[in-house]
């Protein structure tokens, strides 16, 4: 399959002249322009020149793919999809919110008591993490189960706690400082997300721009295929959205969003900003591909440009 | 303005590992280092503000593929890596005499350095190790990532806070006052003129430098703000330089988030400014801004005691700075990259 796509977009020659306003593809050049223009505007994003030997000689050499790094996924899409489910227009012109939400616990319970035992509970960020690593480590070993390959941690390096000193000035060490700091045990406001590393290569076959995308979980160890999936849209995941290997990266297996109808996309797009009287220029494709892209990807906050 | 004595904080790092850093470790150790061990030269990065992605309780360190190679233009830290052939060597790694030797290592390559060249060098003073194993054929990595740094006994105290965005009228707060010329220069001063130094030199401009009242002489008059003046820490080894100005803060581009404590990378600059600057010589006391241009609203100005130079000795040997798990243990972090890989170089690589 994959060498079937190699030969395909081998065979297939490079785009030398202008077809943005016809098919909705660009030139390398075009994608270069682009990509400059975006780089210049949105500072988030920037060039990089990938693995040499995967270089492809009609980019330029430090301008093979464009990249931004962290970019924040505080939610679930699978989440967001629930979210549409749960509002229904009412006859009256209002709509109803979580309309399948059940309480878990329907009986009425006193304020009182309730918030005793949130401080008890929640009142220190640690306690989340430790709920979080838990969940984690429980999850690691839940899968080593199944593969032995992976070490177990908690058998890894236990009786070297003894030989860490207490360090009183170290936030969060257990030392003096922050038995002293009662402030440390205030939740922070600042929310631990997943994160992703989201890369646009140029497709030599489809002629346009294309997403993938790697991700971290929230203890930013390196999310699975399947984890990536919860963050694109339901409709999408396993059709447009599959997991292939990065075409500059070695050996290396990325979430990406396929190609093949983005030209008709963009096409309807540039058509339709020309039918309301606005004229699209070839260097913003990107932005308005941004854009398109983000109903795809929707939790994945990385549009930092202006509105086009 | 809140009167206060209480050790000044610090937020560790924690570090944020980009997937091509893997990559590249995975490289390096099949086809140029192999069976060697030895710790190869190694940079990494911090923001130079506040980084939301992370909790307040660390500050990310980023690592990347030019990591591995040391090559990254401009690091803000520098430190070593190295793969250990045995996993069971990894677990049983020196960890309380390895930062010792690290810090002494680059603190002597640092004091090589003449005084004014040293300050040029902030990236010595944010060391870091990462001591590793890798399973090639299963690719999964383990490692202990640490930031060394002495432990002062007794730890450094804030004697007051001059500045907390936690006061109403904290923009008009005087957070310097030249004695020549009797003028106060508040928040908002200061900041301009950081914002116009930060402005000149984009990337360049160095995390730790001085805001300083540039009036120190009988016959200076009343300028207003542009009596305030932005030097760099190797500026201010120029006896000349330290002449022209009376009152100054040091300003920390700071990347930590957490209300109270600075980011990691003040921590050793501190115990190094006491010790080795000249300007730093002599202060019973010094006021440090936890500058975030993220977020100006979450900065802060204290005053922190001078320590001893008895204690500052004493410390060199006690350090800390390994990266503990979630439950605060110090245990090796593992990376699974196995349902990444590609099944064909999968297969290639465990034949």
């Amino acid at each position: 399959m994959n060498f079937l796509k190699s030969f395909r977009e081998f065979m297939t020659p490079v785009l030398t002249s202008s077809h943005f306003y016809k098919k909705g593809v660009l030139t390398p050049e075009e994608f270069v322009a682009a990509g400059d223009l975006l780089v210049s505007k949105c500072p988030t994003w920037h060039w990089d020149a990938g693995d040499s030997k995967k270089k492809k000689t009609y980019l330029p050499d430090d301008k093979q793919l464009l990249i931004t790094r962290n970019v924040p996924c505080k939610k679930r899409a699978t989440a967001l999809l629930q979210q549409e489910d749960d509002e229904r227009a009412l006859e009256d012109g209002w709509v109803d919110t979580f309309v399948h939400h059940v309480p878990e616990n329907s009986e009425v319970v006193d304020l009182d008591e309730e918030s005793k035992e949130i401080t008890l509970t929640s009142s220190s960020e640690h306690v989340l993490d430790e709920k979080v690593g838990s969940e984690m480590e429980r999850r690691a070993v839940d899968d080593d189960d199944d593969d032995d390959d992976i070490p177990d941690m908690e058998e890894v390096g236990d009786d070297e706690d003894l030989l860490v000193e207490e360090d009183d000035a170290c936030v969060g060490s257990g030392g003096a400082g922050k038995e002293e700091d009662g402030e440390d045990s205030v939740v922070s406001s600042i929310v631990k997300t997943r994160r992703y590393d989201i890369s646009m290569t140029y497709d030599k076959y489809y002629q346009t721009p294309r997403i993938w995308l790697f991700g971290y979980a929230e203890d930013n160890t390196l999310l699975t295929p399947d984890q990536i999936l919860e963050d694109i849209y339901a409709e999408y995941a396993k059709k447009t959205v599959t997991i292939e290997k990065h075409p500059y990266y070695s050996n290396i297996l990325a979430a990406s969003i396929h190609p093949c109808h983005h030209a008709d996309v963009m096409k309807k797009l540039v058509d339709q900003s020309s039918a309301d009287g606005k004229y699209v220029r070839v260097d913003l494709y990107l932005f308005l591909f941004l854009k398109f892209i983000s109903s795809v990807i929707p939790t994945m906050n990385y549009d930092f440009t202006v509105k086009c | 303005m809140s009167e206060a004595k209480r050790n000044v904080l610090f937020v560790p790092f924690k570090p944020v590992i980009d997937v091509q850093f893997w990559l590249e470790l995975h490289r390096k150790k099949l086809e140029e280092w192999k069976l060697d061990e030895r710790p190869r030269p190694s940079s990494a990065s911090f923001a130079t503000s506040s980084y939301t992605l992370t909790s307040s309780f660390s500050v990310p360190v980023f690592l990347n593929k030019e990591s591995v190679d040391s090559t990254q233009d401009g690091p803000r830290m520098k430190g070593t890596i190295a793969l250990l052939n045995v996993q069971s060597d990894l677990h049983a790694i020196r960890k309380s005499s390895i930062l010792a030797e690290e810090w002494s290592h680059i603190r002597s390559e640092w004091m090589e350095m003449d005084l004014k060249t040293r300050w040029n060098h902030l990236e010595f003073l944010v060391p870091f190790l990462f001591r590793g194993y890798a399973d090639l054929k299963k690719h999964t990595f383990e490692y202990y990532f640490a930031s060394p740094t002495p432990i002062l006994r007794p730890p450094l105290l804030e004697q007051c806070c001059v500045y907390s965005t936690s006061s109403s009228t904290a923009t008009q707060t005087a957070i310097l006052q030249c004695k020549q010329i009797e003028r106060e220069y508040s928040f908002e001063d200061v900041k301009e003129k950081i914002d116009a130094f930060i402005e000149s030199l984009g990337e360049a401009v160095p995390w730790l430098f001085v805001v300083a009242c540039r009036c120190a002489n009988s016959d200076c008059v009343d300028v207003g703000p542009d009596g305030l003046v932005c030097l760099t820490l190797s500026d201010l080894c120029e006896e000349e330089e330290r002449k022209s100005i009376c009152s100054w803060v040091l300003i920390f581009l700071d990347p930590s988030a957490h209300e109270r404590a600075f980011g990691w990378p003040l921590r050793n600059a501190l115990w190094l400014l006491f010790a080795d600057h000249p300007l730093f010589r002599n202060q019973t006391s010094i006021n440090v801004a936890s500058w975030r241009r993220n977020d100006l609203t979450s900065s802060f100005i204290i005053t922190i005691r001078t320590p001893a130079v008895s204690d500052l000795e004493a410390s060199k040997e006690k350090m800390a700075g390994w990266l503990t798990s979630q439950d605060g243990k110090l245990r090796a972090h593992v990376i699974d990259m196995h349902h990444m890989m590609d099944e064909g170089s999968r297969l290639r690589s465990s034949l």
